[in-house]
C-alpha cells in the first residue's frame, strides 16, 4: 500500500496490531453472542429459568428454541478465535482458529483461552506463509499444510502448555466473582460502570466491555447487566440534564442532540454523548462516570443478570428482573442528569 | 480531487457511520469529490468500485479493525487513521491528507 506517513504518529506497534486483531475478532463475535444469548433468553422466558438443566429430552417449543440458541451461542469463542486469527493471517487463519476456540471451551479456558489461541494461530500462520516453498507445492500450503500443521502445533501448545495456567486463572477469577461480598461487588460494578461512561465507546469503555463480554461468554451474566445498564445511563442522563438546565445553560443545538441521545440511550449507543463530550469534556465525563458507577454498582449488588450483551430496551425483558433494570437505568441517568445540569456553565451572552 | 474513504469499527453500528458522515462532510467542505464505503455490521455498503479506484487521487481508511479487501488500495496514496479521530476531527484529517499530497 502506498502509505502516507502521518505527522506525529509513530509506526504501528505490536500492541496496536494485536489490539486491532482482537477487535476484529470481537466484531465478528458480537452478532453470535447477541443472537445466541437473546434466543436462549426467550426460551428461558417461555420455559422457565432452569431450562438449560432440563435439556435431556427436547419436548417443548421452548426447549427447541433453547437448542437453536445454544447452537449459535456455542460458536462465541470459536468465532472470536477464528476471526482474530483471520485478521492477522487472512483466510488460512480461520480453520485453525475455529479449532482453538472449540478446544478452549473443552479445556475450560473459555474466552481468554480462545483469544490466546486465536493470536497464537495468527502468528504461526503468518510465519508459515513466509516459508520458502517450491512453486509446485504452493497450492497445497493453504489447503493442506497450514490447516493441518498449524492446528496441530497450536492445539498441542494450547493443551499441554498454555491451557493449564489459563484454566487456573479462569477458575480463580470465577471463584473471586462468586466470593465477592456486597461491598466489593459494588466496587467491581461501579468500576465497570464508570469505565463504560468514561469515553463513550472509546478504548476505556471497550476494555470494560471486553471483560464483561468475556465473562458473559463463560456464562457469567451479572457483569453484563452492569455494563449495559450503566452504558445506557450516559446519553439519557445528558438528555435529562438539558431538560433540567433549561435555556440558560443549553442552546438549541444541544436540545436537538439531546433528542437523539434520548433515542440512542434506548438502544445502548453511548456515542450520542460525543457532541456534548467534545464541547465540555471534563464536566460531561465526571457526571457520566458518577451516574454510571451508581448504576453499575447496584446492578452487581442486586445480582441483576443480562444474558444479552447488546440490544438496549429490546433485551430488557430477557434480564432476570426487567423492572429493576429500568429502575437502575433511570436512577443512574437522573444522577448524571442532575449533576451535569448543576455543573454546566450558563451560555455566555455577549 | 477525488478522495475515497473506508470506515469501520468493532460493533459497526455507530462509529462507522458517524465517521463516514463526518469524512464526507469534511472532504466536501474542502471542495473535493468524495465517496465513503462503510464496513459496519451490515457488511460492505456503498462499495468502492474498480472505476473509483482508477479515478481517485487518495484514500482515507478510518478503522479500529482490519478492513476487508485492503489490498485494493495498493496503488493509491492511503492514510490510515483510528475511527475515533474521524468522528472527532474529520476536518483535521482531510487537511493533513491534502497537505501531504501537495508536499
Amino acid at each position: 500500500m502506498a502509505e502516507i506517513k502521518r505527522k506525529n504518529v509513530q509506526k504501528k506497534s505490536t500492541g496496536a496490531f494485536i489490539k486491532d486483531s482482537v477487535m476484529t475478532g470481537i466484531s465478528y463475535m458480537i452478532p453470535v453472542i447477541v443472537g445466541g444469548g437473546v434466543l436462549q433468553a426467550i426460551a428461558k422466558m417461555m420455559g422457565g429459568y432452569n431450562i438449560g438443566a432440563e435439556m435431556e429430552t427436547v419436548d417443548t417449543l421452548a426447549k427447541v428454541i433453547y437448542l437453536i440458541g445454544t447452537s449459535l451461542w456455542n460458536f462465541t469463542v470459536p468465532a472470536v478465535a477464528a476471526f482474530t486469527a483471520y485478521a492477522m493471517a487472512d483466510k488460512p487463519g480461520i480453520a485453525p482458529g475455529l479449532a482453538m476456540g472449540t478446544l478452549a471451551g473443552t479445556i475450560n479456558t473459555g474466552f481468554v483461552g480462545g483469544l490466546v489461541g486465536g493470536l497464537m494461530v495468527g502468528y504461526v500462520v503468518m510465519w508459515m506463509k513466509k516459508w520458502p516453498v517450491p512453486k509446485a507445492l504452493q497450492g497445497v500450503m493453504p489447503i493442506l499444510v497450514i490447516p493441518t500443521v498449524a492446528t496441530l502445533v497450536c492445539g498441542l501448545v494450547m493443551y499441554y502448555i498454555v491451557g493449564t495456567p489459563i484454566a487456573m486463572f479462569m477458575t480463580a477469577m470465577q471463584n473471586f466473582l462468586m466470593s465477592l461480598n456486597t461491598g466489593s461487588k459494588f466496587v467491581f460494578g461501579a468500576a465497570i460502570g464508570a469505565m463504560m461512561c468514561a469515553d463513550m465507546g472509546g478504548p476505556i469503555g471497550k476494555a470494560a466491555a471486553m471483560v464483561t463480554n468475556g465473562l458473559n461468554a463463560d456464562g457469567f451474566f451479572i457483569p453484563t447487566s452492569a455494563k449495559m445498564c450503566s452504558g445506557m445511563t450516559a446519553p439519557l442522563g445528558i438528555a435529562i440534564a438539558t431538560f433540567i438546565g433549561g435555556k440558560k445553560k443549553f442552546d438549541d443545538v444541544d436540545r436537538e442532540n439531546a433528542k437523539s441521545a434520548l433515542m440512542l440511550s434506548c438502544v445502548y449507543i453511548e456515542e450520542a454523548v460525543i457532541p456534548f463530550l467534545v464541547k465540555d469534556p471534563v464536566r460531561v465525563v465526571v457526571s457520566c462516570m458518577i451516574g454510571g458507577a451508581v448504576t453499575g454498582g447496584l446492578c452487581m449488588v442486586t445480582s441483576l443478570a443480562s444474558p444479552a450483551v447488546h440490544g438496549g430496551i429490546f433485551v430488557i425483558p430477557m434480564t432476570s428482573n426487567p423492572l429493576l433494570f429500568i429502575g437502575l437505568w433511570l436512577l443512574g441517568s437522573c444522577v448524571t442528569g442532575v449533576i451535569y445540569a448543576f455543573l454546566k456553565k450558563p451560555i455566555e451572552t455577549k | 480531487m477525488y478522495i475515497v474513504c473506508v470506515t469501520a469499527c468493532p460493533v459497526g453500528i455507530a462509529h462507522t457511520y458517524m465517521a463516514a458522515a463526518n469524512l464526507e462532510k469534511a472532504v466536501k467542505a474542502a471542495g473535493h469529490e468524495v465517496k465513503v464505503e462503510t464496513q459496519g455490521a451490515q457488511g460492505l455498503e456503498n462499495e468502492i468500485t474498480k472505476e473509483d479506484l482508477e479515478r481517485c487521487d487518495a484514500a482515507i481508511i478510518a478503522s479500529d479493525i482490519r478492513i476487508k479487501d485492503s489490498e485494493r488500495f495498493e496503488d493509491v496514496p492511503t492514510m490510515t487513521v483510528a475511527v475515533q479521530e474521524a468522528v472527532k476531527d474529520a476536518e483535521g484529517i482531510v487537511q493533513e491528507l491534502l497537505e501531504a499530497l501537495e508536499g
